[in-house]
């Protein structure tokens, strides 16, 4: 039977097999109807005049009667319904309810001098109480936020706008999980890109899409808005968005300046802009020289190089300190979206945060929430330096994130690079103990220079001195037994890689002449080094993981190729 | 092992997308011949659905009654985003999960309560039986859900993917892996 006939069975049985109940249907709806109207003219409350939608991250939607009471404040996202717990609002008057929600964002640090954003979105019937409440709300909340972040040199910034549902507005919002509100600015934001493009006669490449924005807090959407031209004329801006987290254009400039490898004396002619790649804020700088034309794009926050161009059409080429995919590689994107666009839930972790703990900025954001008692991240590169025995100031970047899998955080991925040697530490996240290792030679072209195995825990020489680290007085200290890795029985012999592929295509149940490719790596996973092999026949590919040493298959993954 | 076909495309609609909505419409504004039009068109998907997560025809019964019963009483508040469909499929998967919960809650007092009464023993046709049988008995919940949404449904993967909150590439291959699992289990019964 083939998987057409067996779908077509499936329909004839269910529609063979499903009783006719159109009849009890049909006469239980009248009731039914009549007894829902009633029921629903009974609990009607209160008419809701008006809705306001507040959006930093948190994103807060309040209904109001026409005395500009509160009848339901909901939260529209994770972070808001943290904001709004225990807040009972119901029945305070519409200024009460913003000072105290104002007042919880800048607590918490969502509102702060480098995020000083907040958009708000009214919907009314009525335009002239719209618009008169738009203007109240945005007014207060100014006042609120000025009284809020005394210390801020930066002030606020108030967006509004008045909002009109409509079908496609609520499609856009449902899709990207936010407020009607942000998805109507950004909808206006884009409309306004594409008519400045057209009226400039400049092709529109499309560069701003709506899952970037949608994704971005309200102070990036705003500060985008500002230095894009893409204002809308229906959305009151009062004061700047602030840029604070960013390098600026200077900053960006002297970034480029020493990634080109010239002085300013040589730029004939520069440009400048914020900008957002693929959710990422970044600074594009282009510089028209006498050595040739540079096109870099820079991380807005630290200024590490993402791409960059020189001369070329099309054509990314080397150059610079760390190559053309800038310093972390290419899978930079991926990681900056992984764990530096703080305010989104991240799709991994349960219930997700996205709070800020306080309000310094980015670098204290992490979108990961980590178990209770689990080490810090500096607490994990200092167990991998000290395991390698190294400083951090030998290192020429070294950066550590939490791995995830299927939602848990199960240990932190330390990357450096030193003496020439790229190293890739696993550390458990409560105990900061050395859980795997790999060592690379930069200078290979091909493969892993694993050090002998993990198991053996033998240093490379010259690379790893045998002195054992000396400790701190730290309770968090790792202890030289601890971070050792457990050792092995060293008769036990590593698997051919033969005989490891022939335990792996027995648990896939695959022939070997099914195999359209296959590949074997060396891995060192939870401590155990595995052979990691990739097959892929017809349709499918399948992970198989093989212990190196007691040929016992760790991990057997499926997925569909076509 | 190796799969022989390409994906397979879901079988034509009888109504489209667009007449689903207008029909929810008419039923907002109290038509019952809409309502039976609708009916027509997606009792057996609703019926099948309900059925694959209640393993009892006489549960799927009486939540395919209330399915079509709350869609009358919910139309005035649908609002028309193109996915009729994905609407009513999320109703009757929402009145299946609360009528398995609520029967978790109800102990049972007689244990030949438990004997699950099967759909299959309505039909006459034995090929129908035998598969319908394997659908019950041989695939897991999910599975189930999927493979009905996409073969009696006629629902695409993307869109039962967006339904139930899954990714496209494990709705493919959980549906992928079900047709495998059938295929396998009605060879062996051959």
């Amino acid at each position: 039977m083939t998987n057409r006939q067996i779908e077509k069975t499936i329909r004839a049985a269910m529609e063979h097999a499903a009783p006719d109940r159109l009849d009890d249907i049909l006469s239980s709806c009248t009731w039914q109807q009549s007894a829902a109207a009633d029921r629903k003219s009974e609990e009607a409350g209160p008419a809701v005049f008006s809705r306001i939608i507040l959006d930093v991250n948190p994103s807060i939607s309040l209904e109001v009667d026409e005395n500009e009471k509160v009848l339901s404040a909901r939260a529209l996202n994770a972070d808001a319904e943290v904001l709004l717990e225990g807040m009972n609002l119901k029945g305070a008057s519409l200024f009460e309810t913003v000072d105290r929600i104002v007042q919880d964002m800048v607590k918490r640090g969502y509102l702060s001098d480098i995020q000083n954003s907040i958009l708000i979105s009214v919907e009314d019937d009525n335009s002239e109480r719209c618009g008169r409440l738009q203007e109240k709300v945005s007014l207060r909340i100014e006042k609120d936020m000025e009284e809020n972040l005394q210390d801020s040199k930066e002030g606020a910034s108030v967006l509004s706008q008045s909002v009109e549902e409509d079908s496609e507005l609520v499609a856009l919002a449902e899709e990207y999980g936010i407020s009607v509100g942000k998805a109507a600015l950004i909808r206006k934001m884009l409309n306004r890109e594409g008519t400045a493009t057209a009226e400039k006669g400049e092709k529109n490449s499309g560069k701003m899409k709506f899952e970037d924005l949608a994704r971005m807090p309200v102070n990036d959407i705003a500060l985008l808005a500002e230095e894009e031209n893409m204002k809308d004329d229906t959305v009151t801006y009062l004061g700047h968005a602030s840029s604070k987290a960013y390098i600026g254009h200077k900053g960006a400039l002297k970034k480029a300046l020493s990634y080109a490898g010239i002085g300013m004396e040589k730029v004939r002619k520069q440009k400048i802009k914020l900008s957002c790649k693929k959710g990422m804020m970044v600074y594009k700088v282009k510089l028209k020289t006498a050595a040739g034309k540079f096109k870099y794009i820079l991380d807005a926050r630290t200024g590490d190089m993402v791409r960059c161009k020189k001369n070329g059409k099309g054509k990314y080429r080397k150059y610079g300190t760390y190559g053309k995919y800038g310093k972390y590689g290419k899978h930079y994107m991926k990681h900056y979206r992984k764990h530096y666009c703080g305010y989104r839930q991240h799709p991994m972790t349960e219930g997700g945060t996205g709070t800020m703990e306080n309000a310094n900025g980015y670098e204290n954001m992490s979108p990961v929430q980590m178990p209770e008692g689990a080490i810090s991240e500096q607490q994990a590169k200092e167990a991998a330096l000290s395991h390698a025995g190294l400083k951090e100031s030998d290192t020429l970047y070294i950066y550590c994130h939490p791995e995830i899998d299927h939602g848990y955080v199960e240990h932190y991925d330390v990357k450096f690079v030193a003496g020439g040697m790229k190293y890739k530490y696993a550390i458990d996240i409560y105990t900061g103990k050395v859980l795997g290792r790999a060592v690379k030679d930069k200078r290979m072209k091909n493969g892993y220079a694993y050090e002998g195995n993990y198991h053996e825990h033998t240093a490379p020489a010259g690379t790893v001195p045998e002195k054992t680290p000396d400790g701190e007085d730290s309770e968090d200290k790792i202890s030289a037994e601890d971070a050792a890795p457990e050792a092995v029985n060293p008769a036990e012999e590593m698997l051919e890689e033969e005989e490891a592929f022939a335990i792996a295509l027995k648990k896939a149940n695959l022939q070997e002449r099914d195999l359209l490719r296959w590949k074997v790596k060396l891995r060192t996973k939870h401590g155990r080094t595995v052979y990691r092999f990739k097959l892929r026949i017809r349709g499918y590919v399948y992970r198989v993981d093989v212990d190196a040493f007691n040929g016992s298959v760790t991990k057997v993954k499926e997925k569909v190729n076509f | 092992m190796i799969p022989t076909s390409p994906p397979s495309a879901p079988e034509p609609r009888e109504m489209s997308d667009a007449e689903l909505e207008n029909c929810i419409k008419e039923i907002a504004a109290g038509d019952k011949e809409a309502l039976s039009k609708l009916y027509c068109d997606t009792h057996a998907a609703v019926y099948g659905l309900a059925l694959s997560v209640l393993k009892n025809s006489h549960d799927a019964e009486d939540v395919m009654q209330d399915v079509y019963v709350r869609i009358w009483e919910s139309a005035p508040n649908y609002r028309a985003m193109g996915k009729p469909r994905a609407w009513i499929y999320t109703i009757t998967r929402n009145l299946s999960l609360m009528s398995v919960r609520g029967k978790n809650r109800t102990s049972l007092s007689d244990p030949s309560e438990l004997e699950p009464e099967t759909a299959e023993e309505n039909l006459t046709d034995p090929d129908e039986r035998i598969v319908l049988e394997n659908v019950m008995n041989t695939l897991k919940e999910d599975e189930r859900t999927i493979v009905i949404l996409h073969a009696v449904a006629g629902m695409k993967h993307r869109e039962i993917a967006g339904m139930l909150g899954m990714e496209l590439s494990t709705v493919i291959s959980r549906y992928n892996r079900a047709l495998k699992k059938l295929r396998r289990s009605l060879e062996e019964a051959d």
